[in-house]
């Protein structure tokens, strides 16, 4: 069995072709091409048409290869340049219709994922990365992505928009002498990473790894005596320093000439080693482990050898461990988040065919029940809205930004207003979007009504369906639960004007 | 072990004194070829070969290297070169080298070569020399085949002096009517063959000149004209091509419109015969635009390049090299052969149809998904070149590498190129600047839902013809770490990817002269700790200043240094303190030495190498090339075994001295390597 994976990243078009040898996966040809759509999306915003250009060349000399191994099978994968690009649907459209193949742009959360069931599998033997707790950071041109992994669970996604070729122009537009410039960037990168530690707080972390393609491979050249175990190229603080230093003494030009080291990533060397300088600053780690591996490569692994995933790759699990972090970090209340999850998934399941929720749609409800309380960090008073804003600023694990605003709206609409056009976010979402942010608010508004006591006084809920269409939920409560029945009859409207039916709530001890 | 010596400072000074020039080095050769037709020992039809080797070798070597610098001189450039020397003194020095061994060319001819043939029967005749059948035979042939295809062309006010064709002969006339004189310039065609067999009695071989013909026949072409005088007469022209590649929109079109100009280019040879008037000369002068002092006036026939003719017209066995009929390996399929164990083929000992099986079974076999190939000198007919197109059609992909820029073969290049594009082959030209000299081959297999890849690597190009006289060392693997890393250098190549680590092979123009260097500290290293340094190695050209100064930095700390180096050696072996441990020997025999194999003892470990590249600067520089490590312990033997007996001739190898001379090695019994090559493949 044989594919292909093709990654648009954000400096570099790769494409990888493996096949399946017993358990394993045996790369039969790696290829690279310099394309520099990041700094086209940093500097521009978009993505240029010449640029686009370059791209359909490159993608039609892959094609060439997929014919060379008889290749059938093939997913061609973009990240941060074309995903941060205003004119992405345009370059995915053109790319099909110029070469036929169609392009998915993957999230953070995504490629961590990707990377993250690859290790799990590349290094089951020499890096249980499931029993570590790790941070795992993607260097782009443009940002640092970074995801706190505790023994397999992701914690938490955030973005910092340090990438290296905005470090690159931010030095080139300060007024300095070098000596000046380089120690303003310091402070910059001090400041990020105080802004880092705040961000991480609560998340601690063992090991740090660096995903990144396009400089560990030239690292030898400059600091010669480091030796790359299997996957991992280990710098210590003092690896970082020497590289520092070296670049310091030299021109990029002279970099290039000295160590063969291409234009374009000798020009940004010097901030990749001051990103690195910061990721060991962040938890003060003795080293870091840059890892050589590629999204291509362990989309490929994926493909091919269909990895059974563990239970805790399931997106759902994966992104509960996310909203249970977050709900820790902003004090939320987290037993009344899960009751409010679990009372609002089960009405969901019940209720899918009866509302038209589709399976995966009740994804979006958990979240939004785990987060819907977030905003009291901010104020109790009107802490729904709060909760809105901090919900869609999150980078959630592999959700698009489309989702991340259909759960803060639903959300947003556990309490006091339902949905109307005039609220932004919510005028913001497709149609199709909308109606389901009104149906699952409908649900999250009675789970929460079912916790108003915050005691998570129901231990069992039933749902069940009349004749006449009327919706009846059976709690099983222990002790008094009139909180809870008095919320529900004023949460209420909202589900039975959707539905047009009646709902009703009876109580078994 | 020798014993160190410091360095003498006087000795290290100067660039002359540490490096030969490679001009110098580069006619030196040119004399080694001269000695095996001066040499009696070898069969006289060769002998005759290797007259028509010089002259051929020399012509390239006005139409490139005296080409340059004489560009070099026009554009006032005053500067030493890497050797030290000033363009006028070496275009001195290199004229009167070439005075001396061009009159050694004749004399040889003239003298010996001619009147050793005439005793075998063997003549080339002038016309007063013709039997009546002959005269009439002769006649004929211009009536029939010369008179139609000959075109004089006037010179005067209205017809500008014509565009030769560089190598083109030519008769200068002087015709006049009405007492008025003309000048007039007659090509020789080159579309016939020079040299013309002549009906002779049974066991004779008599021949003539095409222009000798022409000469006695001029009159047909100027009819109402009277002949006041005539005189043959041939130039060369530079050569080396000029078109900015960087900016050439196709690289293909610019090297056609670049042949377009060539008739064009300065001329940098011209020879006449000795009877032409001064009048005559000074207006050819000005026509051909070239310096009248630096006229060369020759006595004998002009161009002895087709004595090359000469050998193959005359069926006598007995005054050639016997016929070799290498061995050929015995294999069903040659993929499963290679699956089998790797194999290293070295031409023209062993039959270089493996190396034609590989490619032809790729494109017939169903499995077989894709071929790619680099060709960068291929012959006329070439059944590889057939064999892709063959591949093509069936479907497969296929992927040919072309280095269009290959000196000299440039439109014989374009034709084949495309007819393999008609073919259906994906050809990719070459990259701008640098010309791709690695010759691999690459077939993709796909065997029970399995990738399979197999590789050909190899010190020599795809010529069915040349292999037959080059020596040359090629490699079979089905060893994945090879497949890749080869299939990422086609995909390198071809612009399809920046490079990658590679794990079996080494490239120029990034990385080879460096990891060179690494291998010679190793050696110095060794020396140090184990006092057992050794490098052993055998290529066509040491020219590389750097890598001379490393080898030179390895002899003063005591490492041994062996070099068979057939051509050019800047390096100048065994002078004290420089160079004491370094030996270079130079083999110039029946075949041309032409595999480059490195050998570095590694304290017992030895590592051997094979390679597409000479240690020279535009190998390590501006050409594709690699080098690739044999692990096999009983094919590094081998290679070990080849280096030895190269090392071990004393019947065709010379000795460089720490002048540039080169002397006959020495030994107390005749040991010919490429006879016993011969004899050992066969057993």
């Amino acid at each position: 069995m044989r594919a292909a994976v093709i990654d648009i990243g954000s400096s570099s078009i790769q494409l990888f072709i493996g096949e399946k040898v017993e358990n394993d996966v045996v790369v039969l040809e790696a290829l690279k091409n310099l394309v520099p759509l990041g700094r086209h999306t940093l500097l521009k915003e978009r993505i240029a048409p010449k640029v686009v250009g370059q791209v359909v060349g490159v993608l039609e000399k892959y094609k060439q290869k997929l014919k060379e191994y008889d290749i059938t099978q093939v997913r061609v994968v973009a990240t941060s340049a074309v995903r941060e690009a205003r004119n992405n649907d345009m370059f995915v459209d053109t790319v099909l219709r110029q070469t036929g193949l169609p392009v998915e742009l993957l999230t953070v959360g995504d490629v961590v994922y990707y990377i993250d069931a690859y290790l799990h599998h590349k290094l089951r033997k020499t890096y249980p990365i499931h029993a570590k707790k790790a941070l795992i950071a993607e260097l782009g041109t443009g940002s640092l992505d970074l995801s706190v992994m505790d023994k397999g669970f992701t914690q938490i996604n955030v973005g910092l928009s340090v990438g290296t070729l905005v470090l690159k122009e931010m030095a080139a537009n300060l007024e300095g002498s070098r000596a000046e410039v380089n120690e303003a960037l310091a402070e910059y990168l001090e400041k990020e990473a105080q802004h880092l530690r705040r961000m991480l707080a609560g998340a601690d972390f063992d090991d740090v790894i660096l995903i990144d393609e396009n400089y560990s491979a030239h690292l030898r050249a400059i600091l010669p005596r480091k030796q790359a175990t299997t996957l991992f190229y280990q710098l210590e603080p003092a690896d970082v320093d020497e590289l520092l230093a070296a670049l310091d003494a030299r021109t990029a030009d002279e970099v290039t000439r000295e160590f063969g080291i291409p234009a374009e990533a000798a020009e940004t060397m010097r901030s990749y080693a001051l990103l690195v300088r910061l990721l060991l600053a962040l938890g003060g780690q003795k080293f870091i482990h840059v890892l050589e591996t590629s999204l291509a490569e362990a989309i490929l692994a994926q493909t091919l050898l269909n990895v059974e995933l563990a239970q805790k790759y399931q997106k759902t699990n994966q992104l509960v461990s996310v909203a249970t972090f977050l709900c820790k970090k902003y004090n939320a209340d987290l037993k009344h988040a899960q009751q409010v999850a679990r009372l609002a998934e089960t009405m969901a399941r019940a209720l899918l065919g009866y509302l038209g929720i589709k399976e995966e749609e009740v994804l979006y409800l958990i979240l939004a029940a785990y987060l819907h309380d977030l905003g009291m960090f901010v104020h109790n008073r009107s802490h729904h809205k709060h909760s809105e804003y901090i919900i869609s600023a999150l980078n959630l694990f592999r959700l698009t930004d489309e989702e991340i605003k259909l759960i803060a709206c639903v959300a947003r609409y556990h309490r006091k207003a339902p949905p109307l056009r005039s609220h932004l976010l919510y005028q913001s979402l497709p149609a199709q979007r909308q109606i389901l942010a009104q149906k699952l608010a409908a649900l999250i508004r009675i789970a929460n009504a079912l916790d108003t006591s915050h005691k998570q006084k129901i231990a069992q809920l039933s749902v069940e369906i009349t004749k006449g269409q009327d919706v009846v939920l059976k709690a099983q409560v222990q002790g008094n639960a009139i909180l809870e029945k008095s919320g529900f009859k004023e949460k209420k409207d909202l589900f039975e004007e959707i539905s047009g039916n009646r709902i009703s709530l009876a109580f078994t001890t | 072990m020798t014993e160190k010596t410091p360095p003498d400072p006087a000795v290290a000074a100067t660039p002359p004194a540490r490096f030969m020039h490679r001009d110098l080095s580069w006619l030196a050769f040119n004399e080694r070829v001269l000695e095996e037709a001066e040499d009696a020992a070898n069969p006289l039809l060769e002998r005759v070969n290797f007259l028509a080797i010089f002259a051929s070798n020399l012509d390239e070597f006005f139409m490139v290297r005296m080409a340059a610098l004489k560009r070099l001189l026009d554009a006032g450039y005053q500067n030493q070169d890497d050797f030290g020397w000033y363009p006028q003194n070496l275009y001195d020095q290199l004229q009167e080298r070439v005075q001396a061994l061009t009159k050694r060319h004749y004399d040889g001819y003239e003298k010996r070569v001619r009147k050793e043939l005439e005793k075998h029967r063997v003549a080339i005749r002038r016309a007063g020399e013709l039997s009546p059948e002959q005269k009439r035979f002769v006649k004929r042939y211009f009536d029939s085949t010369l008179f139609p295809i000959v075109t004089p062309m006037a010179v005067d006010q209205g017809h500008p002096f014509p565009a030769l064709a560089s190598r083109t002969l030519a008769f200068a006339v002087v015709i006049t009517r009405y007492n008025q004189p003309h000048l007039a310039i007659v090509p020789v065609p080159r579309v016939v063959p020079r040299l013309l067999k002549l009906p002779a009695e049974k066991d004779e071989h008599h021949f003539i000149l095409v222009d000798e013909i022409m000469r006695q026949h001029l009159g047909n072409f100027f009819r109402g004209y009277k002949i006041e005088g005539q005189a043959l007469f041939r130039i060369v022209r530079d050569s080396e091509l000029g078109a900015d590649e960087e900016y050439a929109a196709s690289l293909l079109k610019a090297i056609e419109t670049e042949l377009k100009k060539r008739p064009k280019a300065k001329v940098v040879r011209f020879e006449i015969e000795t009877a032409v008037s001064d009048e005559h000369l000074a207006l050819l002068a000005q026509g051909i635009d070239f310096p009248p002092g630096e006229i060369v006036r020759r006595e004998g026939d002009l161009d002895l390049s087709c004595l090359f003719e000469l050998s193959g017209q005359v069926p006598e066995p007995g005054l050639r090299f016997p016929t070799l009929t290498p061995p050929k390996p015995d294999y069903p399929n040659i993929f499963d052969h290679i699956k089998e164990a790797g194999f290293l083929l070295h031409v023209p000992y062993q039959s270089f149809q493996p190396t034609v099986d590989l490619v032809q079974q790729a494109a017939r076999d169903k499995n077989v998904l894709a071929i790619k190939m680099t060709l960068y000198r291929t012959n006329d007919d070439s059944a590889i070149v057939a064999a892709l197109q063959e591949a093509a059609r069936a479907k497969k992909q296929v992927t040919v590498l072309v280095e269009i820029k290959a000196r000299f073969d440039e439109e014989k290049n374009i034709q084949w190129v495309k007819e393999l594009e008609d073919a259906g082959c994906h050809v990719i030209y070459g990259i701008p600047k640098l010309k791709i000299h690695s010759k691999i081959t690459l077939v993709v297999r796909r065997e029970e839902d399995r990738i399979h890849r197999y590789v050909h690597l190899s010190t020599g190009n795809y010529n069915e013809k040349t292999a037959r006289i080059y020596t040359d060392l090629g490699f079979f693997t089905a060893q994945d770490d090879f497949g890749q890393d080869i299939s990422d250098v086609f995909n390198v190549i071809s612009g399809y990817s920046v490079p990658s680590r590679w794990q079996r092979v080494v490239s120029a123009p990034n990385d080879l002269r460096k990891y060179f260097c690494e291998l010679v500290d190793r050696e110095i290293a060794c020396q140090e700790l184990h006092k057992n340094g050794l490098v052993f190695a055998k290529m066509n050209s040491l020219e590389d200043p750097q890598l001379i100064e490393k080898l030179y930095q390895a002899s003063q700390r005591g490492v041994q240094v062996r070099l068979v180096v057939r051509g050019i050696c800047c390096l100048r072996p065994g002078v004290p303190g420089l160079s004491e441990t370094i030996e270079v020997r130079s083999l110039v025999g029946r075949f041309l030495e032409h595999s480059r194999i490195f050998l570095f003892h590694n304290n017992g470990d030895r590592r051997v190498f094979l390679a597409s590249a000479d240690w020279m600067r535009r190998n390590f520089d501006r050409r594709i090339e690699l080098l690739f490590e044999i692990t096999k312990e009983e094919m590094k033997e081998h290679l070990q075994f080849v280096l030895d007996t190269c090392w071990r001739d004393t019947v065709k190898a010379r000795v460089m001295q720490s002048d540039g001379t080169y002397t006959r090695a020495k030994g107390d019994e005749k040991f010919n390597a490429q006879e016993f090559l011969i004899e050992n493949y066969a057993r």
